[in-house]
């Protein structure tokens, strides 16, 4: 049996293991050069010092880095990286490009690992150059040493503080953090807490990332709005009001941040059936408690189902692997899966409590008519309410009518936003007014690749 | 061992390994990557993880290419995309 | 959403280009128009398909077809700047002549031959050309590889097909269409000479006559208004390539430059039921095919592929019909609703209304499929 696991993070690395250690025989692709996914992004390649410098959440994968080396030097896993899958079809066929060559191999099952994409967070000014999301900067201290200087944040979320806090520890402070959420917020978030030892340990976590940065002395200015962007060369002035006062500031480098969502471009394209998460504000591939989805042999695991960040992940990466092993005769028809699967549970109560503390606001998830949303073909939400006006019930016709979504990008970042706008207009839910349909190529490929794909038997 | 670099319109941008073309550009405070096709604004690197398609450069001649999906290399050109660069034919 | 009536003279089933191209001759006689149309992911062949307004190969061997179609390109012209002019979309639209290539000798003299025996069946109004190896290469330098000839028809072309449809529904609503969205078909019926439709969602309309332009929808709609409805998907893929400077000068049946720069190539015609994907096979059996005519765009990147599902009657012509056991309800469905968008809307709706000027259009009637 040869499985493809399609994505190097967390659940993609544990699933793999997971699999390799019943002689599963995996190839794991992943599109950056190391593995690891985004958390523990070069994490194989940097110094243990810098490891620690960037906390104990990034130095623990190394364990998991570690057995992942072994899998291969043990030949029984295959590592392929820089591989941009850019096909991944129902009959299970793969192709992947490397360096201008492509290939496609036909797998007998798939476990579709492809984690998280921040969610967009448009307003005035995020197109700018010198204005990157908030896990870009993470990826830049990650892989080249480098954190922003004179950065200001933008938005709120988990990541945010984090990001936050690997700055200070740079030596980099962050010259402010514009945080969008509230005590209203804060309230609501209580109310919905229900208390376990892992959600404590978490708020204990994000207790003494937020005493660094005070004791630091980083400005923290809450329950902002309206905030504008606007540039000069590397000069930024951001502009925003808070209550009903209008202050700026200004900044080097702006990070935006507004939480994180799966990324569903392959879930998409294989026409899996997905479902409105109202908690997290995007849609979810619809999968058992397991990872199994619609389609026989194909799995999702980790942030690609839901968010629940890295722990979770590599749970969720063993359940679908164990649920792919029973599925095939790999395990005792009796074997107890639920174990798994209850460690998994532990991190859901938190992530309720994040999810309403951090919700996204409506003055940015359904932006003014002037604001660009899809920054690949450059549509304004005003062109997106012409073409709703007009006629289009859903993202499939108005990329028809505006290009909205058309471009490159295939609206990994746009998505959301137009479904708000459309949802809003049209007065239906956003499950009624869908998604996009993603076709292949997920990611650009050349012709001469297409017409020669090397089929790997 | 002397440093590595390569060339962004004519300046030379020195990088360390594992840095992504487009991670170098930034740590030598270059943002504006292209000029984009529709409204002709300047645009650069956005989320840096190869899903935005914002950090799109001409590198050794070729068009489109995305800045933080290529590893930084010793002596490669890289320019700025201009919003009528297509692609040419050769 | 302009004006919501629910009365109409007309009521028509389908907005796509065929539907929306009919409303749009009806509205200009002066009838009112109702028009309902369904949901975001139905199948829409009026958002996947190639965008020409191409005459030449259609109608070999059904000169009225030939003539029928060479009729819409001509006026085409019109059709579309009246539209743009009153609506401000750019539609694109580009006559300045069309080729298909050949690469295989056999092939190529023997539609030599089919043009010459179609030209004399029109009295001579074909004006086809043939050009060299020499002359195609020397007319599109991008031309390479296997191609031995092409041939050379002076009123086809091209357009922006999602484009055009915007036009047509922002006119249409312009002119008081009502134009309902999202509302599936459910049932129908006529009393005391007046259809009466009930869509899924509970709307009730009513029109004196009922036009079904529900591309493969035809299949079960079509029956309840004593159709055949003899529709079948057919499906094809198209492969959309990056925006490059202009290298192609005119269209040919299987690879054009878009407006915006990229190169769209699609030649497949696959039978796979209503499954509109795009495969891993045939996107590369159409790429290898593009790089035998072109081998110079091998090197382009592939952005974009779909699949998406041509409407076919059995002959593959046009059918429009009137219903013989319920007068007033008409059967509107053919699989190259762009090309004939002009003379759907000029001619199709005088037939429509009974004008006097109505063109004769029985050999596209369903009755044929009965014999």
């Amino acid at each position: 049996m040869r499985v493809a696991v399609i994505g190097a993070g967390p659940a993609g690395i544990s699933a793999s293991l997971a699999l390799v250690a019943r002689s599963v025989h995996v190839t794991m692709l992943d599109e950056q050069p190391s593995a690891g996914g985004q958390i523990y992004r070069n994490l194989a390649n940097v110094s243990a010092e810098q490891a620690q410098r960037l906390g104990s959440d990034y130095v623990i994968g190394k364990s998991l880095l570690k057995q992942l080396e072994q899998a291969i030097d043990n030949k029984i896993l295959t590592s392929v990286s820089r591989a941009s899958v850019w096909s991944v079809t129902e009959e299970k066929e793969v192709s992947w490009s490397i360096d201008g060559r492509s290939y496609c191999q036909k797998f007998d099952a798939i476990i579709l690992a492809t984690g998280s994409i921040e969610r967009a967070m448009p307003i005035d000014g995020w197109t700018n150059p010198g204005v990157i999301t908030v896990g870009a900067a993470q990826i830049l201290i990650k892989t080249a040493r480098y954190s922003p200087p004179s950065s200001v944040l933008v938005g709120s979320g988990p990541l945010f503080y984090l990001v936050a806090c690997q700055m200070l520890e740079m030596g980099n402070p962050p010259k402010a953090l514009l945080e969008t959420q509230n005590n209203t917020d804060l309230l609501k978030a209580f109310i919905h807490l229900r208390p376990n030892l892992t959600s404590l340990l978490y708020l204990a976590k994000g207790l003494v990332m937020l005493a660094k940065l005070r004791f630091a002395g980083v400005k923290r200015i809450k329950a902002v709005r309206d905030v504008r962007i606007k540039s000069k060369g590397n000069a930024h002035i951001i502009e925003f009001s808070k209550v009903g006062t209008k202050r700026q500031i200004e900044a080097e480098t702006v990070l935006l941040h507004a939480g994180v969502h799966p990324n569903i471009q392959i879930t998409q394209a294989l026409g899996l059936k997905h479902d409105w998460s109202q908690e997290n504000h995007c849609f979810e591939p619809r999968t058992d408690k397991f990872g199994r989805t619609s389609l026989k042999n194909i799995f999702v695991a980790g942030d690609g189902i839901k968010i629940l960040g890295a722990d979770a992940a590599k749970i969720s990466g063993k359940c679908a692997a164990l649920a792919l092993l029973a599925d095939n005769g790999f395990l005792n028809a009796k074997a107890d899966l639920s174990r798994p699967y209850r460690l998994h549970q532990k991190y859901v109560q938190i992530r309720k409590f994040l999810d309403v503390l951090y919700a996204p606001k409506d003055w940015y998830s359904c932006p003014t008519n002037n604001i660009v949303i899809c920054r690949c073909e450059e549509v304004t939400a005003g062109k997106i309410r012409e073409a709703v006006k007009i006629g289009c019930l859903g993202p499939n016709q108005l990329k028809a009518y505006s290009r909205c979504g058309m471009g490159n990008c295939q609206g990994r970042y746009c998505g959301n936003i137009v479904i708000n706008l459309i949802s809003e207009m049209v007065g239906q839910t956003p499950e009624e007014t869908g998604y996009f349909r993603i076709r292949s190529p997920i990611k650009p490929v050349s012709l001469a690749e297409v017409a020669n794909l090397e089929t790997i038997i | 061992m002397p440093k590595s670099f390569f060339y962004f319109e004519e300046k030379k941008i020195y990088f360390e390994q594992d840095m992504s073309v487009a991670a170098a550009l930034l740590c030598a405070g270059v943002a504006d990557f292209r000029q984009t096709q529709v409204l002709h604004k300047p645009r650069g690197p956005f989320c840096m993880m190869g899903a935005c398609f914002d950090c799109l450069l001409v590198i050794d001649g070729m068009v489109n290419q995305q800045g933080c999906m290529r590893l930084a290399k010793q002596g490669i050109k890289v320019k700025r995309q201009t919003s009528n660069v297509l692609s040419e034919i050769n | 959403m302009s004006d919501e009536k629910k009365e109409a003279d007309f009521a028509i089933i389908g907005g796509g280009i065929v539907g929306l191209s009919v409303a749009h001759g009806l509205l200009k006689q002066g009838c009112s128009v109702i028009c309902i149309d369904g949901s975001d992911t139905d199948f829409r062949a009026s958002r996947g398909n190639f965008g020409l307004v191409w005459v030449q190969g259609k109608g070999i061997r059904t000169p009225f077809y030939a003539a029928w179609t060479q009729n819409a390109a001509r006026i085409y012209p019109d059709f579309v700047s009246e539209l743009s002019q009153e609506t401000g979309v750019q539609i694109n639209y580009n006559q300045a002549g069309g080729y298909e290539y050949f690469t295989d000798p056999q092939t190529l003299s023997q539609r030599m031959d089919e043009y010459k025996q179609l030209k004399k069946a029109l009295n001579g109004d074909y004006p086809y050309e043939f050009l060299s190896s020499s002359q195609i290469r020397a007319a599109e330098p991008m031309i390479g590889g296997e191609t031995i000839g092409a041939s050379f028809y002076p009123y086809d072309g091209h357009l922006n097909p999602l484009q055009l449809l915007k036009a047509l529904a922002s006119y249409c609503q312009k002119k008081g269409l009502s134009h309902y969205l999202g509302e599936e078909f459910k049932t129908a019926d006529k009393k005391e000479g007046v259809f009466r439709i009930v869509t899924k969602k509970g709307l009730t309309i009513s029109a004196n006559k009922v036009v079904i332009s529900a591309g493969l929808g035809a299949k079960k709609i079509g029956p309840l208004f004593g159709f055949l409805g003899l529709v079948s998907p057919q499906r094809g893929q198209i492969l959309v390539t990056e925006k490059i400077s202009p290298i192609l000068n005119r269209p040919s049946v299987t690879i054009r430059q878009v407006d915006e720069g990229a190169i769209q190539i699609g030649d497949s015609q696959e039978k796979a039921g209503f499954n509109d994907n795009e495969t891993q096979a045939q996107m590369s059996r159409i790429a290898q095919n593009a790089i035998k005519m072109m081998p110079k765009l091998a090197q382009l990147r592939l952005v974009r592929a779909w699949g998406s599902l041509r409407v076919m009657s059995p002959d593959g012509l046009p059918i429009y019909h009137q219903s013989h056991t319920m007068p007033g309800a008409f059967l509107i469905t053919c699989h190259s609703g762009i090309t004939l968008a002009a003379t759907h809307s000029a001619n199709l709706s005088l037939w429509l209304t009974g004008h006097k000027n109505a063109p004769e259009l029985s050999r596209f009637s369903e009755d044929r499929f009965n014999a």
